[in-house]
């Protein structure tokens, strides 16, 4: 194990991609992390089962749709830390389908995946920033390319999270940040959904965001890499295809 | 995460740093340890800091032989008194609510209706075990250093992580009560006083919205643990049934008139009015004597948004003129005080920042606002001039410049303490406010 040890933020606690990932960085190295999650207490629960207690130092009940506390929330959990090396954004909530959502679920999708994250990404770089750089990954999802009938709201937002964590990147020259868009992944958000082709296990999304935080240069992700040429491809398809293609009919 | 005392009047943003086999799972720069809390003001928290917090599920209490019971300092009094009532056991000591760690109680050093008689809570630790920053797990029995200022030290001293408490042995799980209505104050300490040489349990509640004749007015209550004879036939077949209830909550969203003063006054009047002058011999379960507060579920909400300052002081023996001063300051002033509580303390025990000592305490509730912080703030200069003090474990407003006269120990516990911390780790907003661990050393 390594003197120093990683110092890591996981906003959106309860992720099991997240926390598969820092079980996975804990086994190679010393890391501390602290969850920020809506449930604070079953995020620490979830941490110990998929075999990440070790690595968790703490947590705090966060919410990302609450408008004033991410600047607090950030400070206080990088005191506990004692500085910020590495951050995970891993907020998502796949909330209602779309066609029957009214205002207050969009309102609450767009905040809890897009505004709320941003808010605290933003707090997390100047953590960072002023401390002389570190690592970010932001799990954002090819849903982020191209809306679909059956989920845009989800889509819109996470659009709105990965332009913002790539326009981080270039603002702060001190920080890595790394925008994941995966596909489907099986856990416990997708769960009863119809899975898509290229679908993977939460392990493999895990390894890609490890893969990540060790990246030297600021880019995006495809998981599995296959994804990137797919849509490069179903990005370039008339409305109609895409419709038929993304199964939106 | 943002929390506040049970009083909630100020707030703070924290990490929770769960404490995992026996140590936190790091020390964070800034920390405290935090219960279930039930200190009113900001004790057991640090804005921007972390709050040590037990990592559930707490173990079990274990017997250590006869009588001492070996507990966790994150197990609440609540489940201690589940699993050692129906064995035929009660806590030495109870606060007024149930719903506080036994790390709390050693924090608070807390005390309870027989103080007079048993002392504060730690008068009944045998040993406890507290990580600490500076010295690891230390091991500590009473007349320690260590001992002495973690009990009653605020949590600054390190983490209590478990503690062998010697219990007290009970025939039944009914007290056997007394009640006198008295109609003033002069009446009341003598009736108080002498209650305690009669009983175990004594304490009054003041009517501190009273005022001219009626001044001082209230109800002693008094008791003891029952005997198996004193019960009748029906609560003799399981003598030993403890099943407390606690009632639906209220909601988070109180308006602010709900206490005011005409209410509290009307309410006082009805509750004076319902007390006998005199029975005895009344058969009162353990909750009802002992938790009152506890029947109705975040019953702080009552006060509204703004919250409430809890305040309590001890004045020592001979200091009647001042504490008569002080009831009629409150029932004067702008800021209601409602219900007062008023009891007899016994000697003081040996923890360095403990709060009680011997003497008359009162504790009063008040709605937050600055007339109440202006009236506190000269009922302090009252006390401090009679020899008294400020109970820090309810304390969210006080002036750091009391703090060396009613702690005279203070020098000696901020040795202590820095020899447990000498990075200063563990502060709290109490800490900050009121400069317990003392100047900074330059940093």
């Amino acid at each position: 194990m390594g003197a120093d040890p990683l110092r890591v933020l996981v906003l959106g606690g309860g992720s099991e991609i997240a926390l598969r990932a820092v079980a996975r960085l804990s086994s190679e190295r010393d890391v501390r992390c602290v969850l920020a999650a809506r449930d604070a207490p079953a995020a620490r629960t979830r941490a110990a089962e998929l075999g990440a207690e070790r690595a968790v130092v703490g947590a705090t009940t966060w919410d990302a749709r609450e408008a004033d506390r991410h600047d607090a929330a950030v400070a206080a959990a990088v005191e506990v830390l004692g500085g910020l090396d590495a951050a995970i954004c891993a907020v998502g909530s796949l909330g209602h389908a779309s066609g029957e959502a009214g205002a207050a679920d969009v309102w609450s999708l767009m905040t809890a995946n897009a505004a709320g994250p941003a808010a605290a990404l933003a707090a997390v770089a100047r953590a960072m920033s002023a401390r002389g750089g570190g690592s970010i990954v932001v799990l954002s999802s090819v849903a982020a390319l191209r809306p679909r009938r059956s989920n845009y709201p989800y889509g819109a937002a996470k659009s709105a999270i990965d332009a913002f964590a790539r326009g981080l990147a270039g603002a702060h020259p001190s920080l890595r940040v790394q925008v994941l868009r995966p596909g489907f992944v099986r856990t416990r958000m997708t769960r009863g959904l119809e899975e898509a082709p290229f679908t993977i296990g939460p392990d493999r999304a895990a390894r890609a965001v490890v893969r990540a935080l060790g990246a030297r240069r600021s880019r995006t992700w495809y998981v599995p890499w296959v994804l990137r040429p797919v849509f490069a491809v179903l990005r370039a398809l008339p409305g109609p295809l895409w419709r038929v293609v993304a199964g939106d009919r | 995460m943002r929390v506040s005392g049970w009083g909630r009047t100020s707030w703070a943003e924290v990490t929770e740093v769960p404490i995992v086999a026996g140590v936190p799972t790091a020390w964070p720069r800034a920390g405290v340890p935090r219960g279930l809390g039930r200190s009113y003001g900001d004790a057991a928290q640090i804005d921007g800091g972390a709050v040590l917090v037990p990592s559930a599920p707490v173990p079990e209490p274990s017997w250590r032989g006869a009588g001492t019971v070996r507990v966790h300092a994150g197990t609440s009094i609540d489940e201690l008194l589940r699993w050692s009532v129906p064995q035929g056991w009660f806590v030495p000591v109870s606060p007024g609510t149930r719903f506080v760690t036994v790390g709390g109680a050693i924090a608070a050093d807390v005390h309870g209706k027989n103080h007079h008689r048993d002392g504060s809570f730690c008068a009944h630790v045998r040993r406890m075990r507290v990580a600490t920053p500076g010295e690891g797990t230390v091991v500590a029995r009473p007349g320690d250093d260590v001992f002495r200022a973690t009990a009653g030290g605020m949590g600054l001293t390190g983490v209590v992580l478990d503690a062998d408490v010697r219990m007290l042995r009970i025939a039944t799980s009914w007290m056997a009560v007394g009640t006198r209505r008295v109609d003033g104050i002069d009446d009341m300490l003598a009736c108080l006083a002498e209650a305690d040489g009669r009983n175990r349990y004594s304490v009054a509640w003041i009517d501190l919205l009273a005022r001219g004749a009626s001044l001082g007015r209230g109800v002693v209550s008094a008791g003891d643990h029952a005997t198996v004879a004193d019960l009748d036939a029906a609560r003799r077949a399981d003598p030993l049934a403890y099943a407390p209830r606690v009632r639906a909550g209220v909601p988070d969203a109180v308006p602010g008139f709900v206490l005011n003063r005409p209410v509290g006054r009307a309410f006082n009047e009805a509750w004076f009015r319902r007390a006998p002058r005199r029975r005895d011999g009344e058969l009162v379960g353990i909750a009802p004597f002992f938790h009152p507060l506890d029947a109705l579920r975040d019953w702080n909400r009552l006060y509204g948004r703004r919250g409430f300052l809890q305040h309590q002081f001890v004045l020592p023996d001979g200091r009647e003129g001042t504490l008569r001063h002080v009831v009629e300051r409150l029932a004067d002033g702008g800021a209601p005080g409602m219900l007062g509580v008023l009891k007899r303390f016994g000697p003081a025990g040996e923890g360095l920042l403990s709060f009680p000592r011997t003497g008359w305490t009162l504790a009063a509730d008040l709605a937050d606002g600055p007339e109440a912080r202006a009236l506190l703030d000269s009922l302090d200069e009252m006390v401090v001039q009679a020899g008294g003090r400020t109970y820090l474990a309810k304390d969210a407003r006080m002036r750091p410049r009391h703090l060396p006269s009613m702690y005279p120990k203070l020098t000696e516990w901020r040795r202590i303490a820095d020899r447990l911390d000498p990075d200063r780790r563990l502060t709290s907003d109490l800490d900050r406010r009121l400069g317990l661990r003392g100047s900074h050393r330059g940093r």
